[in-house]
């Protein structure tokens, strides 16, 4: 599908052949409406079949000609009109030019007329180039087209003095321009309306050149390959359209692996398999373009129908994605490396001092295990940290994996709390628990341990001394809800929305100087998430904060 | 008394390990990379061995696989180390042979008890 304009013929015997084949298809390109040069040699047709039908007419000897002379005029305009739509380079000229032609034929109607004495057989050919001059949906053509009917269907009388029709005739013959004007206009509508679409729709294709878009048919050829296309993987248009599928684009052992999974044979199948069940589908693959470099394509592909509902083939929008994929893994393999390195020193410091700290080594004073315990303190909070980020990461990446089982809610949070016992005895708060009996799930122990961990350790720093926290865990027949409240300072109103964004740290935090990076509640919620859960916030600034999880029973 | 065979670059976290097996009364074999790792179970024939993953030479899981593809090494139990914590890479670790895989950084008593209970095992 181009919406290119045909070039002209240069040749005579390319254009008859080019005029053959389009008689024979009679193959109407929705977007060509009146205006294209193909539209104008197709509409000519039947006024080449009708100068031909009179011709051979008139060879049978049961035809009046009363005027030989008028008749060969009348076969001569009409070569010479048909020559005119073939060779002159209409896409040239204005629009308004093409008028002349539908005129030129209602003259030769007019001489056809006047040859036989004023026939009336004739005036229904009239239908023919008013049907056209009324394509053009313009009021000019279809009044001066009126006032040339009138002349044609007059033409006998004034010429040779013909008698003229009675009235009811008159009535009757008239019908036919008038019904060509209503034919006409109305398929004018329509051809505007499909030429809008098909225009609004080449412009699309034309315009996404960072994108490409290729349709195939139902059994992968490919049919529309568009300028994005042509970019993206270096191949022109014409060298796939119609001729292959996009198989050819692809990485071969990716596309392998992929039928193994599908358990499909490695072919075009492969790519549309999700689609052709009706399910859009976005995925990245390799790709291969022309000059065999690779790229990474993220590619959205989805069925469409025809008017019947039935499947006419897929639309494959590709994004190259290579810059992105290979950041994406930059940044993956720089966190690991960061983890990696901090980890490694980490484990020297944490190991050596529990060596120390187990007095293998000879005892220490008391004051000396004070500071090893800082030491140790200040060492797993930099790995806590560590550990943060790496989630984090793991999260952007789509790659958090949940080890299930079942797991005791409330015996994680007894857990939780035994462990903040201390940090909340230095701050001077209370830890509170009240749980369900009934409060086991199908979740990841580690992970669920770590929400509560997180919601205690922050509801701590922002509780002053004295506070209380409570954290209630209640389980009804398809979920576990999990709720932290405390009697801190509160999170103003404007900022609960971000909560859960990475780094954001509450006003509250920051002019309080209570340490943290703004990691803790991302961790909460992509764990919930994981869960299929939900997490909610309520808080009023100097009247504490309740934080509410909802937990299903088993993770689908 | 066992004999261990303890591969490990980080030289810090190598002598903490060896130290506390010492501690255990178990006789330690330790080498800083994958390949002195394989040389050295084939030559030592330990009961045990823990095995950093990421090592000059060969990686901890190749270690694994060379250790299981040889007769004499493929019955060593191996015990994984690791400071990286990806998803999966205990998985991959598992897959490889190892049947127990430690986090970095961990706690060399918890260690030292993993290592007993699996020589318990033998």
């Amino acid at each position: 599908m181009s919406a290119r304009p045909a070039p002209v013929a240069r040749s005579g015997m390319r254009t008859a052949r080019r005029l053959a084949a389009e008689l024979l298809t009679g193959d109407f390109a929705p977007h060509e409406g009146p205006l294209s040069h193909r539209g104008l040699l197709r509409r000519a047709w039947p006024f080449a079949l009708v100068g031909l039908a009179t011709l051979i007419m008139f060879a049978f000897p049961t035809t009046q000609v009363s005027d030989h002379a008028t008749l060969y005029v009348a076969a001569g305009l009409t070569a010479a009109l048909i020559a005119a739509v073939a060779f002159v380079p209409w896409h040239r000229l204005p629009e308004w030019t093409q008028a002349a032609v539908p005129f030129g034929f209602l003259g030769v109607i007019a001489l056809l007329r006047e040859s036989t004495g004023g026939a009336a057989g004739f005036a229904v050919l009239v239908f023919l180039p008013v049907l056209w001059l009324a394509l053009y949906g313009a009021a000019w053509q279809l009044a001066t087209s009126i006032v040339l009917v009138a002349l044609v269907f007059l033409a006998p009388t004034f010429i040779i003095g013909a008698p003229t029709y009675p009235a009811s005739g008159l009535g009757r013959i008239a019908l036919w321009p008038i019904a060509a004007a209503v034919v006409g206009g109305s398929t004018h509508r329509l051809v505007a309306a499909e030429r809008a679409r098909a225009a609004f729709v080449s412009g699309l294709l034309s315009a996404a050149t960072e994108q490409s878009i290729i349709a195939t048919d139902p059994n992968g050829l490919i049919t529309v390959f568009n300028r994005g296309a042509e970019r993206m993987f270096g191949y022109p248009a014409d060298e796939m359209i119609g001729k292959v599928t996009p198989l050819v684009l692809h990485d071969p052992d990716e596309v392998a692996a992929r039928a193994a999974e599908l358990g499909v044979a490695p072919s075009v199948e492969v790519i549309t398999a999700q689609a052709r069940r009706g399910r859009a589908e976005t995925r990245e693959w390799t790709c291969v373009r022309r000059d065999g470099s690779r790229l990474r394509v993220s590619l959205s592909i989805a069925p469409y129908y025809d008017a019947m509902g039935e499947l006419h083939g897929f639309v494959k929008i590709g994004t190259d994605v290579t810059e992105r994929a290979a950041a994406e893994q930059l940044k993956d393999e720089f966190v690991a490396l960061i983890s990696h390195e901090l980890r490694t020193p980490l484990s020297s410091i944490i190991g050596y001092l529990e060596v120390l700290c187990d007095d293998t080594t000879g005892p220490l004073t008391s004051r000396q295990r004070q500071f090893l315990d800082v030491v140790d303190r200040n060492a797993r909070r930099q790995l806590r940290l560590v550990s943060d980020l790496l989630f984090v990461s793991q999260v952007d990446a789509g790659r958090v994996r949940l080890h299930l089982d079942y797991v005791d809610v409330a015996e994680l949070a007894k857990a939780a709390i035994e462990a903040a016992q201390p940090r909340a005895k230095a701050a001077s708060v209370t830890l509170q628990l009240e749980a369900d009996d009934t409060t086991t799930l199908r979740g990841d122990p580690d992970r669920l341990g770590q929400i509560i961990d997180n919601l205690l350790t922050n509801a701590i720093k922002f509780t002053p001394a004295g506070g209380l926290i409570d954290v209630r865990i209640t389980g009804n027949t398809d979920t576990v809800a999990i709720e932290v409240s405390d009697t801190g300072v509160g999170i103003p109103a404007a900022e609960q929305q971000q909560l859960f964004t990475r780094f954001f740290r509450a006003s509250t935090a920051t002019s309080r100087a209570i340490p943290g990076i703004g990691l803790g509640l991302t961790i909460v919620k992509a764990i919930v998430d994981a869960h299929r859960g939900t997490v909610s916030v309520t808080s009023a600034e100097g009247n504490g904060t309740t934080f509410r999880i909802y937990l299903p029973r088993s993770v689908q | 008394m066992a004999t261990v065979l303890v591969a490990e670059d980080d030289a810090d976290i190598r002598e903490l390990v060896v130290y506390k097996l010492h501690q255990a009364g178990h006789h330690v074999v330790s080498v800083a990379d994958g390949l002195a790792a394989v040389a050295a179970a084939r030559e030592n024939g330990p009961d045990l061995a823990i095995v950093d993953v990421s090592m000059p030479g060969l990686s901890g899981m190749q270690v694994c696989t060379a250790l299981r593809e040889h007769a004499a090494t493929a019955r060593i139990p191996v015990i994984l180390l690791s400071a990286r914590a990806h998803t999966g890479d205990s998985e991959n670790g598992l897959r490889a042979g190892a049947v127990d895989y430690v986090t970095k950084p961990f706690s060399p008593r918890e260690l030292v008890q993993r290592v007993e209970s699996l020589l318990e095992k033998r």
